[in-house]
């Protein structure tokens, strides 16, 4: 059993917050990489990073005290959002725990579930992935076929999850699994917390085409799974799933940051290289649209602040941000050519990175489907 | 960077959601088509423009003690927009944006010429950088940006010399034309209201009201794709027809994100408010391209034709997108912009994908 340290809350001045944030940035963030979080060290040196940030309390900034987080409200974790990127500190490998997998928890989970994971997701002990997609059931998710039978004291859990990210190095994955009868498209799902380091449990990386094997596919043989590992209601797993996705799709102010600086990148690129007088246009014009990005995510944190529940704005982000990502990057591969594409260059990840922007997380057409059924209300199709 | 009060300030609040909403029920008048408001030869309606007068927006922003209602800039983007999705004719921005406040920041000497505009027993307009703007044949003020001070010219004399044809511009009911250029003998400097010069403040009245034209564009192809059917099912059922309202809602949402930031930046006297104007121009010119292309396509044939009135909304949406700046040369404004600011800092690198 964990041991649970009681935090002091988060100070509620924001304007504090952000300079105490700031001033700790620039103290700790690392100089320079650590190495690549795609090998075995750069994933430990990582998982330091995290219990650093734990220790001195910038995990969970908006999860309650008594699960090991700051207990910060949704503008204290945008702040910390923005310093983080702007300090170009290190990617966080905790990143689905502290967005989404540990805030379903809080809502689901048993208290006996939430003392028992949640301080170790914060502090990286366990790194925790999510279950979801599988080869037959990508963006047609409740056509999960993963099989979780009832055993009379556990489940026995058959299938294969795909596009596991943090696959390999994983120890927990909150997984949505068929309990009811094949076919049961909505019904007869539940999410179960499954020990990757258990006994029938397969791990294969998948390389992707940037050469990183961010994730990976894990393939259940036989796998028990302990009846106290059912999160919410048996066979009501889509309600569980679909309140994950919503926190998924909070917002993210670190996302405008990240945008600016990769267009301040390009645009330092250009003035480098004695400028670019057929590309001014472009540049307002992306200059512009990352203006609209910053303007509608203070808009959206603004709403969450005040209360206002989650909708399906997180499809419009999607839809606006991989576009704007992608333009930004392809106009430096239209500037400065295939070289720029190399795989020992800065750009290479991020060329590819933001190619799969309009895929990861829900393909584009998903998200526009989701956006003509939820708020355009055109009938479905 | 996101401030307590920044955020708070920027959810809409819910007296502004009200205010659109009592905005929408006055400007939209189901008896009345604003496609017919000029007729062929481009009359004026002077009875349209008293109506509009009595709604209280031409002098929205004008201080209550001077007649007006007092409204800060991002109310008045909230007023515009709903102007912009009911198609209001005249010089709405240019009055309730540029010429009211102008009168009023002159004071008491103009209070009856404020007092009569906002009567609308006068009528103010204003004109960009090009000189042109609407009604200027039947306006007794004309506020022409120009280089130190602004002016506003009394502009009685113009009636004569102007005329406004149907020929000139590019949909009967909104009346542009080429005016004068300030040089006049009654013209008379402006201050800065709010902070901001005249052609920002059309700039961002122009966005707000395109990006209800744009909203107006796209609640009508909604409408229509759930009615028409072919194939024995509505179109909007096809994902071929709501990918494309899909995306023009994406940008619709963002330029009005992006336009009511900028009211917001003006309402904290940011000093570098006027450069997120002109990028809201451009996300509105964005947002409108986008739902001129769909939402004619959605309507097919049908949004062609001379009885349906989508043309009127897609000719209102071309002539505000060409107010106060054409796209690209605000894009290159603001390329230049960003240029100069990157050449002062040390070169970064793109952030590390989380992968």
């Amino acid at each position: 059993m964990e041991t649970v340290r009681h935090r002091e809350p988060v100070v509620t001045d924001h304007e504090e917050f952000r300079r105490q944030v700031r001033a700790w940035l620039a103290g700790n963030v690392p100089a320079g990489d650590l190495p690549d979080p795609d090998t075995d060290d750069g994933f430990g040196a990582h998982r330091d990073w995290e219990r650093r940030l734990y220790d001195a309390g910038y995990s969970g900034i908006s999860w309650p005290t008594e699960y090991g987080g700051r207990g910060g409200d949704v503008l204290h974790e945008a702040i910390f959002a923005e310093e983080y990127e702007l300090a170009g500190a290190p990617v966080r490998i905790t990143r689905p725990a502290q967005r989404f997998l540990g805030p379903t928890l809080i809502r689901y989970g048993s208290a006996e579930q939430r003392r028992r994971w949640l301080p170790g997701m914060l502090r990286a002990d366990h790194i925790w992935c999510q279950g979801f997609s599988e080869p037959d059931a990508g963006s047609d998710l409740a056509g999960v076929r993963t099989r979780a039978r009832w055993d009379g004291d556990r489940f026995v859990v058959d299938g294969q999850k795909t596009w596991t990210t943090y696959g390999r190095f994983g120890d927990r994955m909150f997984t949505l699994a068929r309990t009811g009868e094949p076919g049961g498209r909505h019904r007869g799902l539940s999410c179960l917390v499954i020990d990757m380091r258990g006994a029938g449990v397969r791990v294969r990386p998948v390389r992707q085409a940037h050469g990183q094997t961010g994730f990976a596919e894990v393939f259940f043989d036989s796998v028990a799974v302990p009846a106290g590992n059912l999160v919410g209601p048996r066979d009501e797993g889509w309600d569980v799933a679909m309140t994950l996705l919503s926190f998924e799709r909070g917002p993210d102010a670190g996302a405008p940051v990240r945008t600016r600086r990769r267009l301040d990148a390009l645009v330092g690129d250009i003035v480098e290289a004695g400028g670019s007088p057929g590309t001014v246009r472009d540049l307002g014009d992306l200059y512009a649209r990352l203006s609209a990005f910053q303007a509608y995510t203070c808009r959206r944190v603004g709403a969450r602040l005040a209360g206002e529940p989650v909708g399906a704005e997180s499809s419009l982000v999607k839809l606006f941000a991989a576009r704007l990502d992608a333009d930004i990057v392809q106009l430096g591969v239209e500037l400065f050519g295939d070289e720029r594409l190399a795989e020992r260059a800065p750009e290479f990840l991020d060329y590819w990175h933001s190619r799969a922007g309009s895929i990861y997380g829900g393909t584009a057409e998903i998200q526009r489907n989701v956006v003509a059924d939820r708020i355009l209300g055109l009938p479905r199709c | 960077m996101l401030t307590a009060e920044q955020v708070r300030l920027r959810a809409p609040s819910a007296e502004q959601r009200e205010l659109a909403a009592s905005a929408a029920g006055m400007f939209f008048r189901p008896d009345r088509d604003e496609r017919v408001d000029a007729g062929p030869e481009g009359d004026f309606d002077r009875g349209r423009w008293t109506e509009l007068a009595g709604t209280g927006l031409l002098g929205a922003a004008v201080p209550e003690g001077a007649g007006g209602l007092g409204l800060s800039v991002p109310d008045l983007v909230v007023l515009t927009e709903q102007a912009g999705r009911a198609l209001l004719p005249g010089p709405v921005v240019e009055t309730s944006w540029i010429a009211a406040p102008a009168l009023a920041a002159l004071g008491q000497e103009w209070a009856p010429a404020l007092a009569a505009t906002l009567h609308g027993d006068r009528v103010a307009a204003a004109v960009d950088a090009t000189l042109r703007g609407p009604d200027l044949d039947v306006a007794s003020y004309v506020v022409v940006p120009a280089d130190g001070s602004d002016l506003l010219c009394a502009a009685d004399r113009l009636g004569a010399t102007l005329r406004v044809s149907t020929q000139d511009r590019l949909e009967r009911s909104f009346r542009i034309a080429r005016g004068p250029d300030g040089g006049g003998s009654a013209a008379q400097p402006l201050p800065l209201t709010d902070g901001l010069r005249v052609l920002d403040r059309g700039r961002l009245g122009a966005a707000a009201y395109l990006v209800g034209v744009a909203g107006g564009l796209l609640e009508q192809s909604i409408s229509y794709a759930r009615l028409r059917e072919q194939f024995g099912r509505p179109i909007g059922a096809f994902q071929a027809v709501r990918h494309r309202l899909a995306d023009s809602y994406v940008e619709l949402e963002f330029a009005r994100s992006a336009v009511w930031g900028a009211a917001c930046d003006v309402a904290e006297g940011d000093p570098a408010a006027p450069v997120a104007i002109t990028c809201a121009s451009v996300a509105a010119r964005r947002a409108f391209a986008e739902a001129d292309r769909h939402c004619l396509q959605t309507h097919g044939g049908i949004g062609f034709t001379w009885e349906h009135p989508l043309h009127v909304w897609l000719k209102r949406g071309a002539t505000f997108a060409a107010r106060y700046g054409l796209r690209r040369d605000l894009e290159t404004e603001l390329g230049e912009r960003l240029l100069a600011r990157t050449g002062q800092q040390p070169r970064g690198r793109p952030p590390r994908p989380h992968i």
